[in-house]
């Protein structure tokens, strides 16, 4: 749709939008930067899972754990400790990171349909573990009134400031991103989710690999949940049950999977619509599996490959091959030679 | 059992075996590639051909035998290993290449070793990244389809993602290329193209080269050495001319025409 446009055009309309999203607190009220922000907090959740199921293909139905255990341990770090944020970040981005991890050795058994029960399984035990661990969660209230704090001097309290803070997040991310996913490593990534087998063959490390990117994945996504904090001033176990963890598989496939932009443009689609058109909040589910049977059925590529704005040399996806088993076709040659030799 | 043993073999197989429950796909085959050879690998369907390819390559386990690699046992390698560290390369009987990445990716892949954890964030001009690329552009105009490079591989013809498969096996700078079937599916003209392309594999790279082939034009034009395989066992080996006739193989393969030829 937007491919004719050159390249360097391209380039420069992004770099307008940057600009006019830096501008946008001076631009519209107060609410449209709140969800403009909640947007912002979406991409960088979405945009770690995207690395997990986008471009590993390993599917994880339990991604809001990882945003979950990032968001508490900023928001216990930040209530009970004075540490600079850019410490709270850190702690917070390596803590879920060794959950994934942890989580991610799972892959090293299982694979397909029995990691995505592992995953929603582990999402679960979480969502049930903050509500009952009152002490440190504050259980089904949660913990409210958290401090914004400031980033070395920089006040976080005014919405126009948090949402500049994020704005920079989410750029950084999304570049970290880009440049993760056109490396070897993105590449072996690729390489796993469309065959293992040619994956072992030239070299590349499968197991590890995998639990790489659910720690790479896991990592962003607990950033993501420092952004929730720092936004809300609040985490409660609402923001982190099984719903999340769909909604944001629903962002990455409707955005469009393996690519840079696909997890802006999912959010800005699901969650815009989510807080605009709240009239039709009863049918949002229903419109989303819709979207998202269109996405699998014919345009693999999402929203990306929708409005034509992706890499030439970017892959598009199958994300059908994500659902259907693969055909072992080594494994298939070998058992027809075999029955060629009994019958012979 | 006919074995030709050769001066300090870089790969050896000895009385190697592979059951799948009670079949038995491979007997007790001995197996050798020297430096610089080419060895054809003939057979019929199901004589486990593929079977024995894939225990070299470290994605069937043997359930017998020893394999030697520069005088070293590697039974117990992965394919991963035998790929990284013994610079063996393959490529697939059905093709198997990532289909939703370009040509390019698809080669890149093979280059998987040469980088460094670091090199992640590194996609800098002048980065390892870049003199990967430029690389895997030289070896795509050696096989001849530079100026497919970032297409989607899947949207190549037949032979042309044969070439890539090769490519991408090349990529992993191998000493020892195994190619299940490449001609497998090609015209002649496309075969006769091949059979130079596998001969300038072996004396520009100096890449050692077991090839599987049916087509009998391929073996013979590229291989200096020939086993037979009939029902998992070796049942002739040596050059090709006094391979092809052998009774043996004439029966159980060839086909008594084959003589005359």
């Amino acid at each position: 749709m937007l491919s004719f446009i050159p390249t360097r055009v391209q380039y420069a309309i992004v770099a307008a939008l940057v600009v006019v999203a830096f501008l946008l607190p001076s631009l519209v009220e107060p609410y449209t930067v709140r969800v403009a922000a909640t947007i912002l907090v979406f991409t960088v959740f979405a945009t770690g899972l995207n690395i997990i199921l986008g471009f590993t293909g390993l599917l994880s139905f339990g991604h809001a754990a990882m945003f979950g255990s990032g968001a508490y341990i900023a928001a216990r770090l930040m209530l009970d400790t004075g540490v600079p944020l850019i410490v709270v970040m850190l702690a917070a981005t390596v803590g879920s990171g060794l959950f994934g991890i942890v989580v991610g050795l799972t892959s090293w058994r299982v694979g397909g349909d029995y990691l995505a029960l592992i995953t929603l399984g582990v999402g679960q035990i979480f969502f049930l573990w903050i509500n009952n661990a009152k002490d440190i969660t504050g259980g089904g209230t949660g913990l409210p009134g958290i401090p914004a704090g400031d980033f070395f001097g920089w006040d976080l309290a005014p919405l126009q400031n948090t949402y500049t803070f994020l704005l920079v997040l989410t750029i950084l991310v999304t570049l970290l991103a880009r440049i993760l996913g056109r490396s070897y490593f993105g590449r072996a990534l690729l390489a796993i989710r469309e065959d293992e087998v040619i994956a072992r063959a030239h070299g590349i490390n499968v197991p590890l690999t995998k639990v790489i990117s659910f720690g790479v994945g896991s990592a962003i996504a607990g950033l993501a949940g420092v952004m929730q904090v720092l936004l809300l001033g609040f985490v409660g176990p609402a923001s982190f049950n099984i719903e999340q963890s769909i909604l944001v598989v629903e962002i990455v496939l409707i955005g469009g999977m393996a690519a840079t932009a696909g997890p802006l443009l999912g959010s800005i689609l699901v969650i815009g619509s989510t807080e605009y058109l709240r009239s039709l909040a009863d049918y949002r589910q229903a419109i989303f599996g819709a979207l998202i049977v269109i996405v699998l059925l014919w345009k693999p590529g999402g929203l990306v490959q929708i409005l034509g704005i992706g890499d030439k040399k970017a892959p598009v996806v199958s994300a059908r091959s994500l659902f259907m088993r693969r055909r072992r076709r080594d494994v298939e040659n070998e058992d027809s030679e075999k029955k060629n030799e009994v019958s012979a | 059992m006919t074995t030709a043993t050769i001066d300090a073999p870089i790969f050896k197989a000895t009385g190697v075996g592979c059951r799948f429950g009670g079949v038995i796909a491979l007997d007790s085959v001995d197996f050798e590639v020297g430096q610089h050879e080419i060895v054809g690998l003939i057979g019929p369907n199901g004589s486990g051909k593929t079977t024995l390819l894939n225990v070299l390559s470290g994605i069937y386990k043997p359930s017998g035998g020893e394999l030697e690699i520069d005088g070293k046992p590697s039974r117990f390698k992965s394919s991963r290993r035998l790929s990284k560290d013994e610079g063996l390369a393959r490529t697939f009987q059905n093709i198997r290449l990532c289909p939703s990445l370009t040509v390019r990716d698809n080669v890149m892949i093979g280059m998987h070793s040469t980088f460094h954890w670091y090199d992640a964030l590194l996609t800098f001009r002048g980065s390892r990244e870049s003199r990967a690329d430029a690389f895997v552009s030289e070896i795509l105009e050696f096989v001849g389809i530079a100026d497919k490079r970032d297409e989607i591989a899947t949207d190549l013809s037949y032979g042309d993602q044969r070439r890539v498969e090769i490519a991408r096996a090349l990529a992993t700078s191998p000493r020892l290329l195994l190619l299940d079937e490449p001609a497998a599916g090609m015209n002649p003209r496309e075969a006769r193209v091949l059979v130079d392309l596998i001969r300038h594999i072996h004396e520009d790279r100096g890449i050692s080269i077991v090839v599987i082939e049916h087509n009998m034009n391929v073996v013979m034009n590229t291989a200096s050495r020939v086993m037979v395989l009939d029902a998992g066992l070796c049942i002739a080996h040596g050059d090709p001319k006094t391979v092809s006739a052998d009774p043996h193989v004439l029966e159980a393969y060839l086909g008594k025409r084959f003589r005359d030829v």
